[in-house]
């Protein structure tokens, strides 16, 4: 029976998975092993969702010398044996543009570079670069812009970024927009035989070394096209609004003259900046939450959420958590740009801020689809009846059934994925839950009778959990917003207990955190529908799988009362 | 030459514009890619394509790096190759050509000697720069000089492997030459930090792309793209 690993490898396409490519001689100085380096790390970390590395340039023999210096030579060679890692050897212009054509990103690490031209050729073709910060590469390259900057021999910020890659797939063509603008604007700039000639002519001319009135160097200008509502980039620099904005709109939201409000800029969380408001009324918090790319790994390929997320989509669900008992009404302002709100609110502390950002790119994020958010307020406005305004704006409910988000829409869904992996798989993973399947179903069909949500953290981080007035409270580092309130819990759990905790670890923690039977239950079964995607994500990659079917087993069991 | 009378490359289009180019380690009929052949040979090549479409009549002068190679050979109706004997007929270390610095000189004008004095010298790298300076002087014409890699910065990145007498020679050359192309601005900084070489006389040029990466001949989902006619 073959393995998933070469059923995906037969049937796939091999060519369009966008390899990470180097291109260039093989000289020493160009930092080849340190790209093999940082190549087989990720590969280690990531495997099969880590993409191929392919090596344009050298003659047999250079290849040969490459190899010989590489570290960890055993572990190249056997990504040479499974096609992961491919010596294109010297290739013509037009061989070079098919291969960028592929690339998810060039990587350079040159010891120094006075051009570069294979990055001006990657940039022009739209692919983002990583290179040391050289000729072309420090004139283009802009750190989330068109690509990063690493310098020559610092091994783990070359993973880092490289892994930006991995981690968010929709980086590279929103890099690469920037990316091909700023190429094409530098050749229009240097115009470089126009140029040579108008020299050749003046020089010439003037037949005086040193007295030649040349034509000034014009700046290369560097295009951030920040194409704003079409795609907007993490951390989008270009649209965060001015303290003056800020101003004005703390000056719409209190009613008071702009002039007379004191603000000051708060450290900025993930996905937000902010301002502290004083006023006679109270001490306020003005948030101006701006879009970001949800940090979704790749191989999670049957996920169908979105990997990006609008600004506007995350201040809708923030003022629609406000609206919900136990928290204060948010402020919205008329353009829905800004939202304030007292300073009692939870937030996180200037420790968790700080940690927040070193651990922003390691941590999953959780979004809530828009039919989630529309079921929550749906049901937000059934509690509200009778009640004060809403904060919120109003948009049409549609009448469909809003289930698609629900657990019960999750179990079904999960229970169909695996039945694809069966065929694809050649084992049967369903199997695990032939004694459960039953007795879940009839709790999903009980979800009605289960608290519908809570507070969703944002990120699966321990260090964000927030107690709130009435009872446990998942934070994030900017917001509040909606969540699922089992799953949401599960995913805390399953990550603060690791990925190779045991089913006993899990149940005691399900236990310490999960004060009635419904709650563990409900936990439970979801912590088991992580588990099984986990694996389900691990037969499709061809890796080993973070959690055992006897566990989900357990879990299950736990769920349904069994245990 | 076969040049057009009155074409942009004539200059004022009174008389044509005669260029003569050194580039001793790197040869235009070596691919980049190969060897040690780098970012130089493309230049060049693109460089002279340039000076052909352009009708510049002009002959770069390269070193014979092996008796295969053709003493001379006529690249375009207006451009010329010629290879000059300078120490053997065989691959050498381009690190080393700055001690045939005599030698060299004296093949480079006896070259142009036959060829007639030209207008202007363009020298590419700093040891085709020093015979630049050295010929221009001789025979009171300017020279301009293309850097490629500036010592100073190599040295900043741990560069342990060039001759002493670069950075020295570097410093005569690029504060000499009337105009200095730079790659890049990085570069274009470089000199003026390093070398003390007057703004006005940098220009950063950057370097042209090959049509293959501007119109690249696979669509995005890689199957060949079709000319359609009408079409670019």
């Amino acid at each position: 029976m073959r393995s998933a690993a070469s059923w995906r490898r037969d049937t796939a396409h091999w060519w369009n998975e966008g390899p990470f490519l180097y291109v260039g001689r093989l000289d020493p100085s160009k930092g080849v092993p340190q790209i093999i380096s940082a190549w087989l790390r990720l590969k280690s970390r990531y495997g099969g969702a880590c993409p191929d590395l392919w090596l344009a340039g050298g003659t047999p023999g250079e290849i040969e010398a490459v190899r010989a210096r590489a570290p960890r030579p055993g572990s190249l060679e056997t990504q040479e044996r499974a096609g992961r890692v491919r010596w294109w050897g010297y290739l013509d212009e037009p061989g070079l543009s098919a291969l960028l054509l592929k690339a998810r990103a060039l990587i350079m690490h040159s010891a120094y570079e006075p051009g570069g031209r294979v990055v001006l050729e990657a940039l022009s073709q739209g692919v983002p670069v990583i290179a040391t910060p050289f000729g072309f590469a420090q004139d283009l390259v802009r750190d989330w812009v068109s690509g990063f900057l690493v310098p020559h021999g610092d091994l783990r910020s070359l993973v880092r970024r490289m892994e930006h890659f991995i981690r968010q797939p929709l980086l590279g063509p929103s890099l690469g927009l920037a990316a091909r603008h700023s190429a094409h604007r530098a050749l229009e700039s240097w115009d470089f035989y126009r140029t040579h000639g108008a020299i050749y002519r003046n020089v010439a001319q003037r037949a005086e070394p040193g007295h030649v009135a040349a034509p000034a160097a014009r700046d290369v200008v560097i295009v951030d096209p920040a194409p704003r509502g079409l795609v907007e980039r993490y951390p989008f620099p270009a649209a965060l609004p001015t303290l003056e904005q800020a101003r004005g709109a703390a000056s719409r939201l209190l009613g008071a003259t702009a002039d007379e409000i004191p603000i000051r800029p708060l450290p900025a969380a993930g996905g937000a900046v902010r301002w502290s408001v004083e006023t006679e009324a109270g001490q306020f918090r003005l948030t101006h939450l701006y879009s970001v790319y949800a940090e979704r790994p790749l191989w999670d390929r049957a996920s169908m959420g979105a990997y990006f997320e609008p600004g506007r989509e995350r201040r809708r669900r923030a003022a629609l958590a406000s609206a919900l008992p136990g928290f204060e009404s948010l402020r919205c302002d008329d353009g829905d740009e800004f939202h304030l709100a007292p300073e009692s609110s939870p937030v996180p502390d200037e420790r968790a801020l700080v940690e927040g950002a070193a651990a922003f790119e390691a941590l999953w994020r959780v979004s809530v689809p828009q039919e989630q958010t529309h079921l929550l307020r749906e049901r937000a406005e059934t509690w509200w009846s009778g009640r004060a305004a809403r904060p919120w704006r109003h948009d049409p409910i549609e009448a469909a059934d809003l289930r698609p988000a629900s657990l019960r829409a999750a179990w079904s869904e999960l229970v169909d994925k695996l039945a694809q992996r069966d065929i694809a798989a050649g084992a049967s993973i369903a199997a695990a839950f032939a004694d459960t399947a039953e007795a879940a179903e009839t709790l999903v069909a009980q979800e009605d009778r289960i608290a519908p949500f809570c507070f969703q953290h944002g990120a699966v981080r321990p260090g964000t959990v927030r107690v709130g007035r009435d009872g446990t409270r998942l934070s994030g580092g900017d917001c509040l917003t909606p969540g699922w309130w089992g799953r949401d819990l599960a995913q805390l759990l399953l990550y603060s207990t690791g990925p190779a905790a045991s089913p006993d670890r899990l149940e005691a923690a399900i236990g310490q955190y999960c004060l009635d039977p419904d709650c563990r239950r409900h936990v439970a079964l979801w912590i088991a529908i992580e588990m099984t995607e986990q694996i389900a994500r691990s037969v499709t990659v061809g890796a080993a799988p973070p959690a055992s079917a006897r566990g989900v087993e357990q879990l299950l069991a736990l769920s349904v009362g069994r245990i | 030459m076969g040049q057009d009378e009155g074409a942009e490359g004539s200059g004022t289009g009174e008389s044509p514009l005669r260029l003569a180019l050194i580039s001793l380690h790197a040869d235009p009929s070596t691919p980049a890619g190969f060897g040690g052949g780098g970012g130089t040979h493309s230049y060049l090549r693109e460089l002279l394509s340039h000076l052909a479409t352009e009708g510049i009549e002009h002959l770069l002068l390269t070193r014979r790096a092996g008796p295969e190679l053709p003493e001379f050979e006529q690249t375009s109706p207006t451009g010329a190759v010629r290879r000059l004997k300078i120490g053997a007929l065989a691959p050498m270390d381009k690190r080393l050509l700055p001690r045939m610095h005599a030698e060299t000189l004296d093949r480079v004008g006896e070259a142009l000697s036959s060829w007639g004095a030209p207008d202007l010298v363009h020298s590419i790298y700093w040891n085709s720069g020093e015979a630049a300076m050295d010929y221009s002087r001789s025979i009171g014409i300017p020279f301009v000089h293309s850097v490629i890699s500036n010592g100073r910065r190599r040295e900043m990145s741990g560069y342990r492997d060039q001759p002493a007498e670069r950075i020295p020679t570097e410093f005569r050359v690029f504060n000499a030459a009337a105009a200095i192309f730079c790659v890049s601005t990085q570069e274009s900084d470089d000199l003026a930090a390093f070398y003390a070489v007057p703004a006005e006389r940098l220009l950063v040029v950057g370097r042209p792309v090959a049509r293959a990466y501007l119109h690249p001949a696979h669509d995005p989902a890689g199957q060949p793209r079709i000319r359609r006619p009408g079409l670019a």
